[in-house]
């Protein structure tokens, strides 16, 4: 896992949901075409997919392969985003709470298709786009077929 | 969240509340101690499936309450035919500063 400090404001960190979605119609590739070098996960999400294919979860092996070409990085969880992260409410989860302190302290775009995460940047001036939009661009730009952007977001 | 961190913010509030609390905190304790008691998993998946399509939490909450992997939760919730609680649709305004977004980070 190779942390990156400067991922720059067009930078996007994608919530477990997002990942997850994508491994499951096979189409994580897509983010390498989207995000060229710009594309991150927070380290709690990191460590949940590694446990999630331990428990047999197979398409999440697409996304630890990412990781492993160096085409999705794992930042570092620093102490000032753990104080951020403490201050956060309890209805987030600890991946989504850490991808959006990452997301303030480094101006990045938190993507997510969870109503409470995507409710919370909105409060703390995070940047956030929704899954669905993110899908709808794709489809736009024919990144997605019209039948893999349903699948997705099923 | 780690047990560890959950502990060390209990310690920082006790140290914060007066003295005089304290009696109705150990009874408030010894109640979730009793309710801890009476949950079996099911239940704690059950009650965290309610406040999850409640909107109530996140769904990264809602495995850590139901004390389950994040995807074998979501994977659960599919095949139980949940609905996905995802952001709300936007009004117009909401939905241009979406487009301004994609449009700003996409190559």
């Amino acid at each position: 896992m190779k942390s990156s400090p400067e991922p720059g404001r067009r930078a996007v960190l994608l919530d477990a949901n997002v990942l997850s979605r994508l491994a499951r119609v096979h189409q994580t590739d897509v983010l390498l075409e989207a995000f060229p070098d710009r594309c991150y996960l927070a380290p709690a999400i990191y460590h949940e997919i590694e446990a999630g294919i331990e428990v047999g979860v197979k398409y999440l092996e697409e996304v630890v392969a990412l990781v492993g070409r160096g085409a999705l990085r794992t930042l570092d969880v620093e102490e000032v985003d753990r104080e951020y992260i403490a201050s956060l409410p309890r209805k987030l989860g600890l991946g989504e709470a850490e991808g959006i302190a990452l997301c303030h302290r480094l101006d990045m775009v938190f993507v997510t298709h969870d109503r409470q995460a995507a409710d919370f940047c909105d409060q703390a001036g995070v940047r956030c786009l929704h899954f669905r939009t993110l899908v709808e661009a794709l489809q736009k730009r024919r990144l997605l077929t019209p039948n893999q952007a349903q699948k997705s977001l099923e | 969240m780690s047990s560890t961190t959950f502990r060390q913010e209990i310690h920082q509030i006790l140290d914060e509340l007066p003295p005089e609390v304290l009696p109705e905190l150990v009874d408030f304790l010894d109640f979730l101690r009793f309710r801890a008691s009476q949950e079996t998993p099911g239940s704690r998946v059950r009650e965290a499936m309610r406040l999850y399509t409640a909107g109530g939490i996140s769904l990264g909450r809602a495995a850590e309450m139901a004390g389950m992997n994040y995807f074998l939760f979501e994977e659960l919730l599919r095949k139980q035919g949940i609905p996905v609680v995802e952001p709300h649709v936007m009004n117009k305004a909401g939905q241009a500063v979406q487009r301004e977004i994609a449009g700003e980070i996409l190559a």
